[in-house]
């Protein structure tokens, strides 16, 4: 009997279980709406018949990976759990800061948050590129493409 | 002659100073990612869709198409000079491309790569043009049932010609799809999978759809597997032109390149990255100098070389006369089109005759744009190449967050960006490619309408859609072209091909 786990490990049998995973949601969710027949389909129709499919799918892969005897290919590099946190993050806190905060703010801070994806923190480097890019996308965003995005902080309104 | 009108009416407005510009402006950017490892046109694209909002659609398009062939062009160059493919299309240039350069003939390699390339784009925007009209009229005798099998070609296609897994390649496609049915349906107008979420309510936009899976996460990708310092050959390249015998050599495998790569980018799922992989492999085959591959064979960088540039041309042929995006790229065009409030499809021929063929001119003018950019330049390219990936990655994680807010000055979709750049890493993590999904997700909400319709119209009977003469064809393709990928040869073949990958 395969450890569960290290079964788990493997990608085509992790993406199996994602997918029966989305198939179900987006099936249940599907059978929410009308479903119609076939001469008039409603809007929950087609949504089900992908998610089936999709779950016939999963269950494909899991088979798959559960009948070969040697393991599939695992995951290779290591987790890069360092770059993940700190891209997903800086990307939340634009969203959060820029119409709070405005460019000339969001744009330093953000780059700093992203530049830990990368390694230790250098000042230097850190000033050059906030000056540089928050200079180049204000002349560029706002100026050039005449996008109007915040660029100093807003008082807050209740 | 028609097409000689109509190809007049497209260089003047390809020559518009306005469009001239806008050109250059995307060759350059084109040639730029192409040669900056780790940037690509799909990245780029969706990271520029924002500013489309603003330009006119003439300029727009044709910047968007500058940058896609642009950047094959610009691959070829790190390829041949320190070993490093900017693009994925350029892996197999690197192989006897570079070798050329250690032997001291960089400049024949680029010489071969760049005329190669401009011959393909030109003679594969000839065949744009001449086509566009037929296959238009062919077009037009489609219905809804014959629309639905094209895309369902179209999506077998993508996964077929998929790297990777085909059962995983599936599974993204129906992703895709179901991630489409994220909307307010056309014919009931009920709010779907929408959990009370306003905004969604016009259905994930598929900028930053496009912005996460692909921008984002590839940076995280980038990130991980580390910057290894590159052996840079800073000898000067001296004479740039072929040789006589070079010239020879490298003819004949430009014209058999660009004659696959026409054809191959048709195909959906097709496009430059298989172009030179079967350029390649052909060249090997029919060489009377095989064992020279790998080892600084000229026909091995003009062939490849050529079928990429060709491939990337031609694959805007299914894209603007049928509507039916056979790429990733192609796919965030049809979007741009989309956001320009042009519905791809037969008809952009003839609703807009001067976006469509001064589309056309003004590759023609790109291509000759950047075969001057390209080899007196080269210098300034490599230099580019010491940028570090640490001071590149913060400004394209900074352009997608603006991209992303700027779409509707909404908060939410920078949010919906972040999600989607954490599921382009599970993705990746998994193996599972993510082309497939955004083919899906444009492709679905047109072929959910189609599918309905066609069954409105015949009474809920299934059969009608393989039943009728078009439809029933395309089907039938689709189903051919999964059979021969599941035979165990073709698979085998298929592995092979994708070794390099």
């Amino acid at each position: 009997m395969r450890n569960t786990l290290s079964f788990f490990r493997q990608q085509d049998a992790a993406s199996g279980g994602l997918f029966l995973l989305i198939g179900t949601a987006f099936g249940c969710a599907s059978l929410h709406h009308e479903l119609g027949s076939s001469q008039r389909p409603g809007p929950g129709y087609f949504p089900l018949v992908l998610s089936v499919l999709l779950l016939l799918v999963g269950s494909a892969l899991l088979w798959r990976t559960w009948r070969k005897q040697t393991p599939t290919t695992h995951h290779t590099a290591p987790l890069a759990r360092r770059a993940l946190v700190a891209v997903v993050c800086a990307v939340l806190l634009f969203g959060l800061l820029l119409p709070r905060l405005g460019l000339f703010i969001t744009v330093p801070l953000v780059l700093a948050v992203a530049d830990m994806a990368a390694g230790k923190f250098e000042l230097r480097r850190w000033l050059i590129s906030a000056m540089v890019l928050t200079l180049f996308s204000w002349l560029v965003f706002n100026l050039g493409l005449s996008l109007n995005l915040p660029v100093s902080p807003t008082l807050p309104h209740f | 002659m028609e097409l000689l009108h109509n190809l007049a009416m497209g260089f003047e407005t390809a020559l518009s100073l306005q469009n001239l510009a806008y050109a250059f402006l995307g060759c350059l950017l084109g040639t730029l990612i192409g040669v900056l490892p780790g940037l690509g046109p799909v990245t780029t694209i969706a990271m520029l869709l924002p500013s489309v909002y603003g330009l006119d659609a003439a300029p727009a398009l044709i910047m968007l198409a500058g940058i896609y062939y642009g950047a094959q062009y610009g691959g070829s160059t790190t390829a041949i000079l320190i070993n490093v493919p900017g693009e994925a299309s350029s892996v197999v240039t690197a192989l006897d491309g570079y070798q050329l350069a250690r032997q001291g003939r960089a400049g024949a390699a680029l010489a071969a790569a760049g005329l190669g390339s401009f011959f393909a784009g030109s003679v594969a925007t000839l065949a744009l043009a001449a086509f566009a009209a037929p296959l238009t009229e062919l077009a037009l005798a489609f219905g809804n049932a014959e629309y639905f099998s094209l895309m369902v070609l179209g999506l077998v296609g993508a996964v077929v010609l998929a790297s990777g897994s085909m059962l995983k390649a599936i599974a993204m496609v129906l992703v895709g799809l179901l991630l489409g049915q994220v909307n307010t349906d056309v014919i009931t107008g009920e709010a779907r999978f929408t959990f009370g979420i306003q905004q969604l309510q016009d259905g994930i936009n598929f900028v930053v759809l496009a912005m996460g899976l692909f921008g984002l996460g590839e940076i995280i990708t980038n990130l991980n597997s580390g910057d290894s310092r590159r052996s840079l050959l800073t000898q000067k390249i001296e004479r740039l032109w072929p040789t006589q015998a070079e010239f020879k050599e490298g003819s004949g495998a430009t014209v058999r390149g660009t004659v696959l790569g026409s054809i191959l980018g048709l195909l959906p799922g097709g496009g430059a990255l298989l172009a030179s992989f079967a350029s390649y492999a052909l060249e090997k085959k029919i060489s009377r100098t095989p064992e020279n591959f790998g080892k600084g064979a000229i026909a091995g960088v003009a062939g490849p070389e050529s079928a990429n540039n060709a491939a990337a041309q031609t694959s805007f042929i299914p894209m603007l006369t049928l509507g039916i995006p056979p790429n990733a790229v192609m796919a965030l065009m049809v979007g741009a089109m989309m956001i320009k409030g042009i519905q791809p499809g037969p008809q952009v021929m003839t609703s807009n005759p001067t976006l469509f063929w001064g589309l056309i001119a003004s590759m023609w003018v790109g291509n000759l744009m950047l075969i001057v950019l390209n080899l007196p330049l080269i210098g300034m390219w490599v230099k580019l190449l010491t940028v570090p990936y640490r001071l590149l990655f913060p400004a394209i994680l900074v352009f997608c967050c603006i991209g992303a807010y700027s779409l509707n000055g909404e908060s939410f979709d920078v949010y919906m960006t972040a999600l989607f750049c954490c599921a382009g890493y599970l993705f990746n993590r998994l193996g599972c490619e993510p082309a497939p999904l955004l083919l899906g997700f444009i492709l679905g909400p047109m072929m959910e309408e189609n599918l309905r319709r066609a069954l409105l119209q015949s009474q809920g009977d299934w059969t009608a859609i393989a039943t009728r003469p078009i439809s029933a064809g395309l089907l039938l393709l689709a189903a051919l072209l999964m059979v021969m990928v599941l035979s165990p040869h073709v698979g085998r073949k298929r592995e092979e091909a994708f070794q390099g990958d």
